[in-house]
């Protein structure tokens, strides 16, 4: 595929004072100031967002358009987290259809103004109804799939505990994190029940925040940087949106799925990938998804973990932003952020945080309970 | 019909119209049906994954819910 990112942008995670049209302006303008590039030379604009029910803001295309002062082809994608995967490869799909060279992707969501109790029943809205009549929170069809790897593999709360500590100690060296914090396997143990056996520090926080990526064909790259990191696969799947309709609990398909079309694309293979951003909204989903991704065999992914092999510079380094868990997760914008990181690690951009000789990446961007899901595959290197 | 549960989750922070705590969870009968469920929170001690029992259909706050009973003579 030839089509590469060009450039980057990135507000800061956490609570934002920006209303949503000026998160996404100034991780627009970041991306286009990056390469000295003007709006005018984007073709087209996709949003990630998840929900106007957060600031009460529809019509999110026409307010970025306000912002940047143009006319232009602006989208709003929507697929619960995985929007901005989602915006991502409608993007490469744009440009691959060779009406487009250039496309800009911005994932955004305000969350942080909502009182929790609200937060919750918005963001249960990606649930199946019957889920919801229920009662069942996100974290609890998470707590669900965790219990049930914990029966099936023999995985514990402590091997949840670490994936918290691994990622809250490399969002200490991420300038956009929102927590720069390190905590023990103590502290996670110790924080308060939300759905049993997930704990607060097992839970993605609220955040506000935006992220963008340039991107363009390849012949408008080079006018741009030296250094475009490419898109070498991207694949997508979509599942039953309920958790309780799927055979088995302890994986999400979607993700199998998404991986196995990305990895066809580029003729790669997990072993090929030396960094990963995948989707922790809740510590047991990294588990799952490393085992779904074909990190390792399914029910080993607490090994990796005890082993330290996802660490940075481990066998396979996950998370090095500090993830969804401590980076933060505004929905809309999770999906490109993790981009972001990829892009930069592949770059040597990220200081302290950045893993050695990193040449391919991957994102796993997951939408509701593992119901969506978008894995894109990157390299320095062109093939 | 007898229901085996898959897993559960007791919830320490309700979703509106619930206000208090309770426990959720999937249930499997043997025809491989599976469905979400509610359970009394006064069974928690006696939950693990593969407890049978039976499921009601009961009024929620939220409307039509199944209620899962377990079986506590088939409990150790």
């Amino acid at each position: 595929m030839e089509i590469a990112v060009v450039s980057t942008g990135h507000t800061k995670f956490g609570n934002a004072s920006a209303d949503i049209g000026d998160l996404m302006l100034s991780a627009c303008k970041q991306a286009l100031d990056g390469v000295g590039a003007e709006i005018s030379i984007v073709d087209v604009i996709y949003i990630a967002n998840f929900s106007s029910g957060f600031c009460g803001q529809c019509h999110l295309p026409a307010v970025l358009a306000s912002k940047l002062g143009v006319n232009k082809e602006i989208t709003r994608i929507e697929s619960a987290c995985a929007a901005g995967g989602l915006a991502l490869k409608e993007a490469v799909l744009a440009i691959l259809s060779g009406l487009y060279k250039t496309a800009l992707v911005v994932g955004v969501e305000k969350m942080s103004e909502t009182p929790i109790e609200e937060t919750t029943g918005i963001l249960a809205r990606a649930a199946e109804k019957t889920e919801i009549r229920h009662g069942t929170i996100f974290p609890a069809l998470y707590a669900l799939m965790a219990q049930r790897h914990f029966h099936d593999y023999g995985t514990t709360e402590e091997h949840l505990a670490k994936i918290a500590v691994k990622n809250h100690k490399n969002a200490l060296n991420n300038p956009v994190a929102q927590f720069k914090k390190e905590i023990t396997v103590e502290d996670v143990l110790n924080s308060r029940v939300i759905a049993s056996p997930l704990k607060l520090f097992d839970c993605s926080p609220v955040s506000d925040g935006a992220a963008a990526v340039l991107l363009c064909n390849e012949e408008v790259a080079s006018q741009f940087t030296d250094l475009p990191v490419y898109i070498m696969g991207i694949g997508h799947d979509s599942d039953r949106i309920g958790l309780f309709e799927r055979e088995n609990i302890t994986t999400m398909p979607a993700v199998t799925h998404a991986a196995q079309k990305a990895f066809k694309m580029c003729n790669l293979n997990p072993r090929d990938i030396d960094v990963a951003e995948i989707h922790d909204c809740f510590t047991i989903a990294e588990i799952i998804e490393m085992e779904d991704l074909g990190f390792c065999a399914k029910g080993l992914g607490k090994e990796m973990i005890d082993e330290g092999r996802t660490e940075i510079n481990g066998d396979i380094t996950i998370n090095p932003s500090g993830g969804l868990k401590a980076k933060g997760h505004p929905i809309g914008a999770t999906g490109i952020s993790q981009v972001v990181e990829i892009v930069k690690q592949l770059r040597c951009e990220c200081g302290a945080r950045q893993v050695a000789n990193a040449e391919t990446g991957l994102c796993c961007n997951v939408g509701g309970s593992g119901a969506t899901a978008v894995v894109s595959i990157f390299s320095r290197r062109y093939k | 019909m007898t229901w085996v549960l898959i897993s559960y989750s007791e919830i320490k922070m309700p979703l509106p119209p619930y206000c208090s705590e309770y426990i959720i969870g999937i249930v499997e009968n043997e025809a491989a049906q599976r469905c979400m469920v509610q359970i009394d929170q006064k069974y928690v001690k006696e939950l693990s994954v593969g407890t049978s029992g039976e499921i009601k259909c009961v009024d929620g706050p939220a409307g039509e819910i199944n209620r899962f009973v377990p079986d506590l003579s088939k409990i150790k």
